[in-house]
């Protein structure tokens, strides 16, 4: 083929361009960080890269809702050792006015007052609220899972629902505690169990004897209920932690995907450069000779 | 022969090798011309009697050099192969334009894409789950669902405005046929004209040859040359351009100007020579936007209105079961089928997360039972996520093939335009080697001219004077 000045310099020209066109597009990722600008550049990477978006985007919602469930299974667990803090204290207080002998009228009426204290406090305590809604009532919209009637017996205000937290794919826990489980089914109630120990103190104290078994019913009812509540804590942490490593090994992914490899982005184009460096070497070097040069 | 014949020798070759300077100087001038082609002068010997005759006994040297001709070096075969390919390469760069622009427009894979927008929504949904009751929570799904509303919509009218910049794009190029058709006609008559008044009609046939590269570029013709000096320019079997005389190309009335009216039944864009008669496009620029136009843009405006259906069909599908705090059922969340019609239809308060039990019809504002089905969609196999993804994937792959034929052809361009320029292409090395044989010729016939004129002194001012 005839070569001529022009096509030499068209070629060369061409030549730089690409050069110049690869440069700039490592240039480009280098600045950006990034591999994948768009789904052109790799139709099935950038595929994949969706779906890790999506999936990561998934994880960090369950890590999320498993947090939420901690913080109300941890409600649930401070209230519960409290509760069983309490009725120990009562069952001591029912042993001892349990033993008629060493005890008078003053120190039973003493005692009575206590164990309404407490019966008090566990009311309170079984009404304990996480953002507004009560730990203990299942999905009731009111603040309350147990209303005080007094004189009248306390009733359970909360309903049989169930408060789930979705934490994995096919898995879901449990955030509240039942309330009728915990503290018993009026009028069979922690609180009516109280409230007869306080009367047979008051009135009737050769009875407080069979109180202490109820005392024992509801406290190894709390028991289970905290059991409960620390095995599906167990259960939530376990799988958020599954969640949290899957979040990061898809981040990671993600990265391998759509990020560049630093050094070798770097490497690569210091080579472009290198490679346009020559070729504007050697362009100049082609294109400048020309017979001009030797005629006079 | 006459003793003055030899001084007509040598001025014909002053004369001809005067003339073959003055083309070395043309072609060094026009080195950088587009489209200019270098000539070559064609030079005869002169024979001293042009037909033996009786009485001719001339057996003497020749009478010299003539310029036949100036020859333009081109060679149609290499020419035709320089348009074919320019031809594809203007037909796949508007395919190549129109998928970049696709590619840029679904901003994949980034935190503006919809992949990540419709991953939020689920989310909302899922914090919806955790606290049905929460105002906070409900907004955000309100929200979060408007979002991706909003992004089907924009990414909707940005193949819109596509389709309506291109079509008016499409109408400036049929004007640019139109001129480049009338000019190749013109050229056509003076060509015609000054071919028979004998005059050069070399650079008039270069300006001709580039306008009908051009008119191949734009439109796919096919070009004859009629023999006459002329040539025919033909778009499919119709002839744009023949002999003196062009037709002139329009949009037809009928083309739709929108990529809504592209999509109704029988939309399509078509055209007409004058007076009416249908015409066909068959490659060039204007059949590679009129692909766009029909079948490009309208397609992935299909797979984005089916990308809203399904978000709305499956969200709908669950949203419908449960009930609002309001207590009532049965609510669709999105209405609409396409991207420019999919809008959020409940409030905040409106949004269903609780399942609707005919036999509890009270409020059960803390049941999040359908709030978290939906939230699932986002991790679905079959979900809206995933159909998006598969769409994103298809215009991924339909962008890359787009680009690399388009690269793949200007390479064959550069290719071509080389072979091309291998022909026709001015080299100044060759030019300057021409210029000094042509003025060394010139030196010897001037010398030549000298020695004639000596001679002649020789014979006429010093013969006979011997003894004087």
């Amino acid at each position: 083929m005839r070569i001529t000045s022009n096509s030499i310099a068209a070629k060369s020209y061409t030549n730089l361009q690409a050069s110049l066109a690869r440069s700039e597009r490592l240039q480009e990722q280098l600045s950006s960080g990034k591999q994948l600008s768009g789904p052109a550049d790799a139709p099935g990477q950038a595929a994949s890269a969706l779906q890790l978006r999506n999936s990561l985007k998934v994880s960090e919602q369950y890590v999320r809702n498993a947090d939420d469930g901690l913080a109300w299974l941890g409600a649930a667990d401070t209230a519960l050792q409290s509760v069983s803090t309490q009725l120990r204290r009562v069952r001591e207080l029912a042993v001892r006015g349990a033993s008629t002998g060493s005890n008078n009228a003053l120190s039973n009426a003493a005692m009575a007052t206590e164990v309404q204290q407490i019966r008090d406090g566990l009311l309170d305590t079984a009404n304990t609220t996480y953002l507004g809604r009560p730990i203990f009532g299942g999905t009731v919209t009111g603040s309350l899972a147990f209303q005080d009637n007094s004189p009248l017996p306390v009733t359970y205000v909360g309903d049989a629902g169930t408060v789930q937290r979705r934490i994995g794919p096919n898995a879901q826990v449990r955030a509240d505690v039942s309330g009728t489980a915990a503290f018993g089914t009026p009028p069979a109630s922690v609180f009516d169990v109280l409230n007869t120990l306080v009367n047979n103190l008051l009135t009737n104290p050769t009875a407080v004897g069979t109180d202490i078994a109820a005392i024992d019913t509801r406290i190894d009812a709390v028991l289970a209920s905290l059991s409960d509540v620390g095995s599906r804590v167990n259960r939530t942490e376990s799988l958020r932690q599954i969640s949290s490593d899957q979040a990061l090994a898809l981040q990671s992914s993600l990265s391998e995907l759509e990020d560049i490899d630093l050094p070798g982005t770097i490497v690569a184009l210091k080579l472009q450069e290198t490679a346009y460096q020559a070729a504007l070497s050697a362009t100049a070097r082609v294109i400048q000779p020309s017979l001009l040069d030797w005629l006079r | 022969m006459s003793s003055f014949a030899s001084l007509n020798t040598a001025l014909s070759g002053l004369v001809a090798q005067r003339y073959g300077l003055d083309i070395a100087g043309q072609n060094i001038a026009n080195v950088n011309t587009p489209g200019y082609s270098r000539q070559r002068v064609e030079l005869q010997s002169i024979n001293p009697s042009a037909a033996p005759q009786l009485s001719s006994t001339w057996d003497g040297p020749g009478a010299g050099v003539d310029v036949v001709d100036v020859a333009r070096l081109t060679d149609a075969f290499v020419n035709a192969r320089a348009r074919a390919e320019g031809e594809s390469a203007a037909r796949l760069k508007v395919a190549d334009d129109v998928w970049t622009r696709i590619d840029g427009l679904l901003a994949e894979p980034t935190d503006e894409g919809l992949t990540h927008q419709v991953s939020q929504f689920f989310s909302a949904w899922s914090d919806v789950t955790n606290r049905p009751d929460d105002d906070a929570a409900r907004t955000a799904v309100v929200q979060s669902g408007v979002t991706v509303t909003d992004r089907l919509l924009r990414m909707g009218e940005d193949l819109a405005n596509q389709y309506t910049q291109r079509y008016e794009d499409m109408g400036a190029v049929v004007i640019d046929i139109n001129a480049t058709s009338t000019a190749i006609a013109d050229l056509n008559r003076t060509i015609q004209q000054s071919t028979s008044a004998g005059l050069s009609v070399n650079e008039l046939k270069d300006r001709r040859d580039v306008l009908v590269d051009k008119l191949v570029a734009l439109t796919g013709a096919t070009v004859r040359d009629a023999g006459d000096s002329t040539v025919d320019v033909f778009v499919n079997g119709m002839a744009a351009v023949r002999g003196v005389t062009a037709d002139t190309l329009s949009i037809a009335p009928t083309s739709a100007a929108s990529l809504a009216a592209v999509r109704l039944p029988g939309g399509t864009v078509s055209f007409q020579w004058g007076g009416g008669i249908p015409a066909s496009i068959p490659g060039g620029t204007i059949s590679g936007t009129v692909e766009a136009l029909t079948v490009t843009l309208p397609s992935v405006a299909v797979r984005l209105d089916a990308v809203a259906l399904d978000m709305a069909t499956q969200v709908n599908a669950i949203h419908s079961t449960g009930k609002g705090l309001d207590g009532v059922s049965g609510r669709a969340f999105f209405t609409g089928t396409t991207t420019a019609t999919l809008t959020v239809a409940v409030t905040a308060q409106q949004v269903a997360a609780a399942a609707y039990n005919p036999l509890l019809p009270a409020d059960q504002p803390l049941d999040g039972s359908i709030a978290d089905l939906i939230a699932q969609l986002g991790e679905a196999r079959t979900g809206p996520a995933s159909t998006w993804r598969s769409a994103v994937t298809d215009f991924g792959a339909s962008a890359q093939s787009a680009g690399r034929r388009a690269s793949l052809q200007a390479v064959a361009v550069t290719e071509a335009n080389a072979a091309r320029a291998g022909v026709s292409g001015v080299d100044t090395d060759e030019e300057l080697t021409r210029m000094i044989s042509f003025q060394r010729a010139y030196e010897a016939s001037a010398r030549v001219l000298t020695s004639i004129d000596q001679a002649l002194d020789v014979l006429i001012n010093r013969t006979g004077l011997v003894g004087r």
